[in-house]
C-alpha cells in the first residue's frame, strides 16, 4: 500500500436499506427511478454485513427511503453489531416513538450508535411541510424524544426556497428550544424529485447568496454550532478561499485547487442501494455490481469506474469540458461529481450548481463584496 | 503474565505502512507502525513480555533488546489501558 492513498477496504459504507418511505419530499434525491428497485430481504443484508465485517469496515450509515419503515431494522442493526461495526441512521424522524427508544436499549444497539440524523426543514409546520409534507409535528416529536433520552442526535436542514427566510427561526428552534449542540445544512439540488421540482425548491444564485449572508449571521450568533459539507455555508467558505488564492497566490491545502479533486469519498467509502446494487455513492448511482453476486473487495480494488473516479484528481480543471476558458479554473476543484453525472452522464465535469463563475455572472459580485 | 487480543478490536492495514486499531464499542481508534502490529499479533494468550520482546527482536533484525523491551512494555501498558488487549487467564 506504500505510496497509495487508497485504503485496502472501505472505512465506511452508506447503505440504503429500503426504497420505501412514508413521506414524499419534494427534493428527495432517492426518488423516481429508485422506487422501481426491490428491497433486499433480511438474510441478504445479514450476509452483506458479514462480508463487511470480514473486510474490517468500521461503520455503516443506514438510510432509505425511510430506514424505520423496515420491520426488521433492529435485526439488521444487530447484524451490524455482530460484525464489529458501528452505525448511524438517517431518518425523517416521524416513525420514532417511545417504543423505538426501547428497542435501542437491547444489547449493544445504543452503545454502537454513532448518531441519528433527523431532517428538519422549518421552524413550523407550514414551512417544513412545504417540502416534507404533513410531517413537522411527528418529526419534531421524534427529535425531542431522542434528545430528551440522551441519544446522539443531530439534524440536517436542507435549504430551499421555502425555508430560506426561516433559517434564523430554525436555528433558534434547534439550538435554543430543543437544545441541540449543533446542526448541519445543505441545499436542494436537481436530483431525484428535485429534478421535477427544481423551480419550486432549489435556490438560484441570488438566493444562494442570500442564504450565505444568513448563514454568516447565524455563525456569528452560534459559533461552532453550524456545520456544512455542501450548500451555501460550505460554498461561501469555498468561494472565499478561491478569491483569496487568486488574490494572494496562496493556495489553501484544504483541497487540491486546479484539478478535479472533489470528492475524495471513493478512497474510503462505498454505497449500496436497497436492491443490493453497489455504487460509488448513493447520489452517484453508477452500477458497480450487486452484493448478492459480486465481491465487494474486488469491486473496491479493480472496478474501472472506481479507478476512473480516483484518477479524476489528476485532471486539470482547464481540461474539463466547459472550464477551459474559466479564469477560476486554477482555483477550482470541480465540486461534487454526483450532479454532473446525473445531468450529463459524466462525472469528469464540474458541478454547475457550485460553479463560481456562474455565481459571479448571475449575482454580479463575489462573496467578499 | 500473558497477553491476549481483545476479540472485538478491528485491525486494518492502512496506506503508508500503518495499521489502524479500532474498538467498535468505544469508537476509539489508534494508529500503529509495523512493530506495533507485530506486537499485537503476538498477543495470542501464549506469550509473556519477555517472549514478545524476543520475537520482535528476531523479526526486526538488529533492534537493541533493551530498547525494544522498554518500547514493547510501554506499548502493552498503553494498549491494555485502552482495552485493546487483556491479560490472559
Amino acid at each position: 500500500m506504500a505510496g497509495s492513498s487508497l485504503t485496502p477496504t472501505p472505512h465506511s459504507v452508506d447503505i440504503s436499506l429500503t426504497g420505501r418511505c412514508n413521506l414524499k419530499c419534494t427534493y428527495c434525491f432517492y426518488a423516481n427511478e429508485m422506487t422501481a428497485l426491490t428491497d433486499l430481504p433480511t438474510e441478504k443484508w445479514l450476509a452483506c454485513f458479514e462480508e463487511l465485517g470480514r473486510l474490517n469496515v468500521m461503520e455503516v450509515t443506514l438510510s432509505g427511503g425511510e430506514a424505520f419503515t423496515r420491520p426488521d431494522l433492529f435485526e439488521l442493526i444487530d447484524g451490524v453489531i455482530a460484525n464489529r461495526m458501528r452505525y448511524s441512521i438517517l431518518s425523517n424522524g416521524t416513525l420514532i416513538t417511545d417504543k423505538t427508544l426501547e428497542q435501542f436499549a437491547v444489547g449493544k444497539r445504543r452503545q454502537r450508535l454513532n448518531y441519528v440524523q433527523i431532517s428538519i426543514d422549518g421552524s413550523r409546520a407550514e414551512i417544513h411541510d412545504a417540502s416534507r409534507p404533513k410531517s413537522f409535528t411527528r418529526a419534531v416529536r421524534g427529535l425531542r424524544l431522542l434528545k430528551e433520552a440522551g441519544f446522539p442526535v443531530t439534524v440536517r436542514v436542507t435549504i430551499t426556497k421555502h425555508n430560506l427566510y426561516d433559517l434564523e427561526n430554525i436555528a433558534a428552534l434547534l439550538l435554543e428550544d430543543i437544545g441541540l449542540p449543533s446542526f448541519s445544512t445543505n441545499d436542494a439540488i436537481p436530483m431525484g424529485s428535485g429534478c421535477q421540482n427544481e423551480a419550486d425548491v432549489a435556490l438560484g444564485p441570488r438566493e444562494q447568496y442570500e442564504a450565505m449572508q444568513i448563514m454568516g449571521r447565524l455563525l456569528e450568533r452560534y459559533p461552532g454550532r453550524l456545520n456544512a459539507q455542501a450548500g451555501p455555508q460550505a460554498k461561501i467558505q469555498m468561494y472565499a478561499e478561491m478569491e483569496h488564492a487568486r488574490r494572494t497566490g496562496e493556495k489553501t491545502t484544504r483541497w487540491g485547487m486546479g484539478r478535479l479533486t472533489a470528492c475524495g469519498c471513493t478512497f474510503s467509502k462505498l454505497a449500496i442501494l436497497h436492491d443490493g446494487t453497489i455504487v460509488p455513492c448513493n447520489m452517484l448511482t453508477e452500477r458497480l455490481g450487486n452484493i448478492t453476486t459480486d465481491s465487494i473487495r474486488d469491486i473496491w480494488h479493480t472496478h474501472p469506474v472506481l479507478v476512473a473516479m480516483r484518477e479524476r484528481r489528476f485532471i486539470p480543471m482547464q481540461d474539463v469540458l466547459g472550464c477551459a476558458d474559466c479564469e477560476w479554473a486554477p482555483y477550482c476543484n470541480g465540486s461534487c461529481p454526483a450532479l454532473p453525472y446525473t445531468l450529463y452522464g459524466d462525472f469528469n465535469r464540474a458541478n454547475p450548481h457550485d460553479c463560481y463563475r456562474r455565481f459571479l455572472q448571475e449575482v454580479g459580485h463575489g462573496v467578499s463584496a | 503474565m500473558r497477553y491476549l487480543q481483545n476479540p472485538n478490536i478491528v485491525v486494518r492495514e492502512e496506506p503508508g505502512d500503518s495499521w489502524l486499531f479500532f474498538d467498535p464499542d468505544t469508537n476509539q481508534k489508534r494508529f500503529s507502525n509495523a512493530v506495533g502490529a507485530s506486537v499485537w499479533q503476538l498477543c495470542d494468550g501464549t506469550r509473556d513480555l519477555a517472549q514478545i520482546v524476543e520475537e520482535v527482536c528476531a523479526a526486526f533484525d538488529g533492534a537493541p533488546p533493551d530498547q525494544v523491551g522498554a518500547d514493547v512494555r510501554a506499548l502493552l501498558q498503553s494498549m491494555e489501558a485502552d482495552h485493546f488487549i487483556v491479560r490472559a487467564a
